[in-house]
């Protein structure tokens, strides 16, 4: 039986990652669509474009981080 | 670490001797000549005259390189004589053109008639019925059709026709037998219906043998297209090298006359400009006769030289990417020919991945030959530092092959994995920061501006570290003078710096979340591969085939993304110390040797 505090730890963490990854999803949308059409525009502007379009993950990273923490730090 | 040095060159001479000293320069191939601004009692040289016969010999060789399929790769020893590659060109051009333009016309009008008869042929097969030849040469057979039935009262007040309906599925066919002389009028009146014509000005006999015949056609069409092929493909078989040896002077001599457009002229004398490393003086000073040179240190708006050399200088795309960087600022490439595949192969972490990615890319290298010498430099690295994390980390296809991790599991170990990509990442950072402090060093910034610019990201280390270790006076002189320094550099925003740094640092998890990512997606293949064991033995090949799609899916994924985080983390945290990228390459006018395709041209 899993008590309390573990569960809660759990569903944190999975609330932390998991809200943090739909807003990073939604602004890789938005960055990803405007370097595509930039991209048809011009071909040589690929890798910057693929850059940007990388540039809202780091969301994503620190909700990971908080993650991680809650449940190496804390579940212990 | 920073750009080379190069100077800046003044040529002056007489105006006849341009053309000579242009060529010596394209032959010593150390050169980047550059656009003289416009000078007072100077004018541009043109070279259209000059050019315009190179230009219109290179489009009639082009034009026989696209028809013929040849391509032009050939390595020049030494540049020949102009008027000897315009008089073998000519002859080169006189000679084939006409058989290529005469092959190339006929090809082309086979292939518009198999189009043609293709397009009937679809037409006719589109029919569901056959049809018969109009009875008389007087009149003419029109073909409708229609989804809904159509009232002809109205058509039938104005012209004469006999009418044939049929019916089949959900369309409705309108077959007209029309005297000649009312057709058109006929075609016009139809024209303005609902009624969609369908073309049948080819039917000269029943439908299947109009098929069959237009089969044949189409057929025959192909054979002669496919013969014709062949013979444009083997015309130049035995004077191919010849093709490209000229092809690629004439380039040349292109690539000679385009500079010209740089040089500044009067009556007598021209001016020339250009930039080269200062070990490359002499060389020019040898070649350019009796001109005068005059020899300065380059200003900022000189071009950018890359000198990298071995392993390193394949790492140069990377940067070149991203920008080119200043004229003597830190040039980064060294730094990411190590730190690239470092992070690649973190993020990756998987012995059967890396494996996978090595072979793969030897075999480009061994197929498409040296024009992929470059990615198979730097995507081997990547691959041999994935293949050494994945011991590191015990994953071989994730779990697929246990294997005794010389570390630890990156999923039971992932806190402290967490703090290992953390202090690379204060380490890659730190690099950055010192890189930056050297670059202001040397561009003979003052002390207090090297100060304000470097030393908040150490103070906050410092700060931190004695917070640490509980030797809060220290820690709160280090955060007072960083408040300090920020209010003075940048003020009041400075402050945000302060969560920039911690954002920058922390973006160094994603080698852990990748590397995690990577090992839990071949974790749960593994996972559902080995519920099909349970389907006996038809569930074996379903194992196999959820393991090659599975992890050929996971592979495809994660190179992308650890190729892209490993390039991102260079350009947005590590960059943003130091970088400054407003250069503009070094492009040495020499002879190129080799053409590779096209496109180059």
């Amino acid at each position: 039986m899993v008590d309390m505090a573990t569960g809660l730890i759990a569903v944190g963490a999975g609330i932390a990652i998991g809200f943090a990854a739909l807003g990073s999803g939604i602004g890789q949308g938005i960055a990803s669509s405007a370097a595509a059409g930039a991209t048809a525009e011009n071909n040589k502007l690929l890798a910057k474009m693929l850059v940007f379009a990388a540039l809202p993950e780091t969301q994503a990273i620190y909700g990971f981080v908080i993650a991680i923490l809650l449940l190496f730090v804390f579940g212990q | 670490m920073r750009t080379p040095l190069l100077h800046e060159l003044t040529i002056f001479g007489k105006l006849k001797d341009r053309r000579k000293v242009i060529g010596n320069l394209q032959k010593l191939g150390l050169v980047h000549v550059a656009a003289l601004e416009d000078k007072d009692g100077f004018v541009r040289d043109s070279v259209s005259n000059d050019i315009s016969q190179i230009s219109a010999l290179l489009l009639q060789l082009r034009y026989i390189a696209e028809q013929t399929g040849v391509t032009v790769s050939y390595n020049l020893d030494e540049l020949p004589l102009l008027e000897d590659v315009l008089e073998e060109s000519k002859q080169f051009v006189d000679s084939y053109m006409p058989k290529v333009k005469k092959l190339a016309s006929t090809m082309k009008n086979l292939q518009d008639d198999a189009s043609l008869f293709h397009a009937q042929l679809s037409s006719l097969q589109s029919l569901p019925f056959a049809l018969s030849i109009p009875a008389s040469k007087n009149v003419t057979k029109l073909v409708y059709e229609s989804k809904t039935r159509f009232d002809f009262t109205q058509i039938r007040e104005k012209f004469r026709f006999v009418l044939k309906r049929k019916s089949v599925e959900d369309k409705h066919y309108y077959i007209f037998d029309a005297p000649k002389k009312h057709v058109t009028k006929l075609c016009d009146a139809l024209a303005a219906t609902p009624l969609k014509q369908i073309d049948i000005s080819y039917v000269v006999d029943t439908s299947d043998v109009t098929k069959a015949r237009l089969q044949k056609q189409i057929r025959d069409s192909f054979i002669k297209i496919t013969q014709i092929k062949h013979k444009l493909s083997t015309l130049l078989h035995l004077d191919s090298m010849r093709f490209a040896h000229l092809v690629v002077s004439l380039q040349n001599y292109h690539d000679q006359y385009s500079t010209g457009a740089k040089v500044l002229k009067t009556k007598n004398f021209f001016l020339l400009r250009a930039y080269c490393e200062h070990k490359d003086v002499k060389p020019v000073r040898d070649v350019i006769g009796e001109c005068l040179l005059s020899v300065k240190k380059a200003r900022k708006d000189a071009p950018t030289k890359f000198n990298q050399k071995g392993v390193a200088a394949h790492f140069k795309p990377i940067t070149e990417l991203f920008s080119i960087p200043s004229y003597r600022a830190v040039d980064p490439t060294s730094i990411i020919a190590f730190f690239y595949p470092f992070f690649f192969g973190f993020m990756l972490s998987d012995i059967g991945y890396g494996l996978l990615l090595l072979a793969i890319i030897s075999g480009l290298r061994y197929f498409m030959g040296e024009r992929m010498h470059t990615p198979f430099v730097i995507f081997s690295l990547s691959a041999i530092s994935s293949v050494i994390f994945g011991l590191i980390f015990g994953s071989f296809f994730g779990n697929l092959i246990p294997i005794t991790p010389l570390y630890a599991d990156s999923f039971s170990a992932s806190f402290t994995i967490l703090k290992i990509s953390l202090v690379i990442g204060l380490v890659h950072l730190n690099l950055g920061n010192f890189l930056q402090m050297y670059q202001l060093t040397k561009a003979h910034e003052s002390f207090s501006t090297v100060f304000l610019k470097t030393s908040p990201f150490i103070l906050l280390q410092l700060g931190a570290v004695f917070a640490f270790l509980q030797v809060y006076t220290l820690a709160v002189i280090c955060g007072a003078l960083l408040l300090v320094v920020l209010l003075k550099d940048k003020s009041f925003f400075g402050l945000m710096d302060i969560t920039g740094f911690f954002g920058t640092w922390f973006s160094y998890a994603r080698l852990l979340a990748l590397s995690l990512a990577t090992a839990g997606v071949a974790l749960a293949i593994n996972i559902i591969a080995d519920k099909m064991l349970l389907l006996g033995k038809f569930g074996v090949f379903l194992w196999l085939l959820v393991l090659i799609l599975g992890h050929g899916f996971n592979f495809v994924l994660n190179i992308l993304g650890c190729s892209i985080h490993a390039a991102r983390l260079h350009y947005v945290e590590f960059f943003s110390f130091f970088f400054e990228g407003e250069g503009h390459k070094f492009n040495a006018f020499s002879i190129k040797k080799k053409y590779g395709g096209l496109e180059q041209w």
